[in-house]
């Protein structure tokens, strides 16, 4: 969803990121993804969260989950090609810890890449700032 | 010179081929093989439909649709359950993200194709009006929904307009508030939603609410609409999916672990009156789904009492939140006689502290506690 508003989203440096607004973080063999500040804001209150099961194979820009809020129904997409390892099942019972938390507790899921090219293929934070930035700028959304 | 966008009118189909179709047009449209497009929507035979993310068995009385030939359904859009029949007029728009007039916010363009509606109403002097978050309003009785669902680079938003409504078989198939399909229950029911029909004497032809539509559209979004037909691809595409959306993988694939809300009613005799609330409360999500408020106390708007129930649905089911939504309702301005922002949290306490062993889940007796002020 484009957005008109000039809000500074957080970014953390402690991770990377898509252009599709999700955050990737690289722990000793698994990948941890979930929603950047700027999705969790311009979907507003978040009501449902649906994640795959560990198992599914995972294709890079292809959905895999999907988040509603005002009955607004948006796709979340894989950053890079792998398998999922585990869901946050708590987002089940509690999905507006994507509002509340998003960098932390509210994680989506845990996979594991298929290429070890994957990680330096994601936009450093740096990066990922420039985009919001563009996104900010008159005619484009 | 305006835009060109594809005018698509297929006239009625079974919920299966429209919701197949729906994930077709977002499809194409976002590998930028079509123009964008505003379909119209109409279903024959009447469905009901879930939201996304909704689970078949809470929303729907699967014995009762079965009975009356109701197809099932469920969207690829968010939002609620609907009854959907050839009376009303379904249309949705799919475009790129790149359309300048909708380049703002979620609530912003809500209420721009909000705005589609309002216009096309006033060719019949039907004064209606913006209700956030998505919805139309005609003096506070809702006329019509919207919903949406981003694909990759594009959305779907789409909307119903009330141009006829069988209120009393959309209660019977769809799982609502409701302890016992009364009369009293039917026409409370009847105050909330309104029709062209009841509005204007009779329904309009069809033809004519679309060609409204359209106008509005062309003028709200400074596009021109152009009758068109799928693409062969898209065509194909539809031939090839449409079959496993009336499968139960699709319909029936949201299973919760409570397979039913649990639906508690309270009452609380306040100064001005009693208060009544029946609640669907989902308790995997700890969520309000939705409310129903009812009584004999005095308000003004009259609508104030929608706005309310508004107000609760999906509101968290812990009492700081409850006292926040309470408070910003009050804030808006209803003048309530004797009924304060207390009375409906002493209400709402209640409901929360029913104890689910001893209440059933479901729509077969829910408990009924009283109170006094």
């Amino acid at each position: 969803m484009a957005t008109s508003k000039t809000t500074a989203w957080t970014v953390k440096d402690d991770r990377r990121y898509d252009t599709r607004h999700h955050w990737v973080k690289t722990g000793e063999r698994l990948l941890t993804v979930g929603i950047t500040d700027y999705t969790q804001d311009t979907a507003g209150e978040i009501l449902y969260v649906a994640l795959p099961e560990p198992g599914t194979t995972l294709v890079q820009g292809k959905p895999f989950g999907s988040i509603e809020s005002g009955k607004w129904v948006g796709q979340l997409y894989a950053p890079c090609d792998g398998t999922v390892i585990a869901a946050n099942d708590q987002l089940a019972q509690e999905p507006d810890l994507l509002n509340r938390d998003p960098y932390q507790t509210g994680w989506l899921i845990k996979m594991a890449a298929s290429s070890e090219d994957a990680w330096e293929n994601l936009l450093t934070p740096d990066a990922y700032r420039e985009h919001l930035a563009g996104l900010d700028e008159p005619g484009n959304g | 010179m305006a835009n060109r966008w594809r005018l698509l009118d297929l006239g009625p189909l079974p919920a299966w081929r429209q919701m197949a179709l729906d994930a077709v047009v977002i499809r194409h449209r976002a590998q930028g093989k079509t123009p964008n497009t505003l379909r119209f929507m109409q279903f024959q035979p009447h469905a009901a439909l879930v939201g996304y993310h909704q689970a078949l068995s809470r929303e729907i009385h699967q014995d009762v649709a079965h009975r009356l030939g109701i197809e099932l359904g469920r969207r690829i859009t968010g939002g609620g359950a609907i009854y959907m029949d050839a009376r009303q007029l379904g249309w949705e728009i799919c475009l790129g993200q790149e359309v300048d007039a909708l380049s703002v916010d979620p609530d912003a363009v809500y209420r721009t194709l909000s705005e589609i509606v309002v216009q096309a109403l006033k060719r019949w002097d039907i004064p209606a009006q913006f209700r956030p978050v998505n919805d139309v309003e005609v003096k506070g009785r809702k006329i019509s929904g919207t919903g949406g669902v981003q694909w990759d680079s594009a959305f779907i938003y789409q909307g119903t307009l009330l141009v006829d409504f069988d209120v009393a078989t959309m209660l019977q198939v769809l799982k609502l508030p409701i302890e016992k399909l009364t009369d009293k229950v039917i026409r409370s029911f009847q105050e909330r939603v309104v029709t062209m029909a009841e509005l204007l004497g009779q329904a309009p032809p069809m033809m004519e609410v679309k060609a409204a539509i359209i106008e509005a559209l062309e003028r709200v979004l400074d596009v021109e609409l152009v009758p068109g037909v799928l693409t062969e691809e898209e065509e194909q595409d539809w031939l090839t999916s449409q079959e496993s959306y009336r499968q139960p993988d699709w319909i029936d694939r949201r299973r919760p672990p409570h397979p039913d809300y649990r639906l508690v009613e309270v009452a609380y005799k306040a100064p001005g009156g009693l208060m009544r609330a029946a609640l669907q409360l989902d308790e995997s999500r700890q969520r309000i789904q939705r409310a129903f408020i009812t009584g004999d106390f005095f308000v003004e708007p009259h609508r104030a009492v929608l706005d309310l129930e508004a107000e609760l649905k999906d509101a968290p089911m812990q009492v700081g939140a409850l006292q926040q939504r309470i408070h910003r309702h009050y804030a808006a301005g209803p003048k309530y006689l004797g009924v304060t922002e207390e009375h409906w949290m002493n209400l709402l306490r209640k409901a929360l502290m029913t104890d689910p062993a001893r209440d059933s889940s479901g729509h077969t007796g829910g408990l009924i506690a009283h109170g006094d002020a």
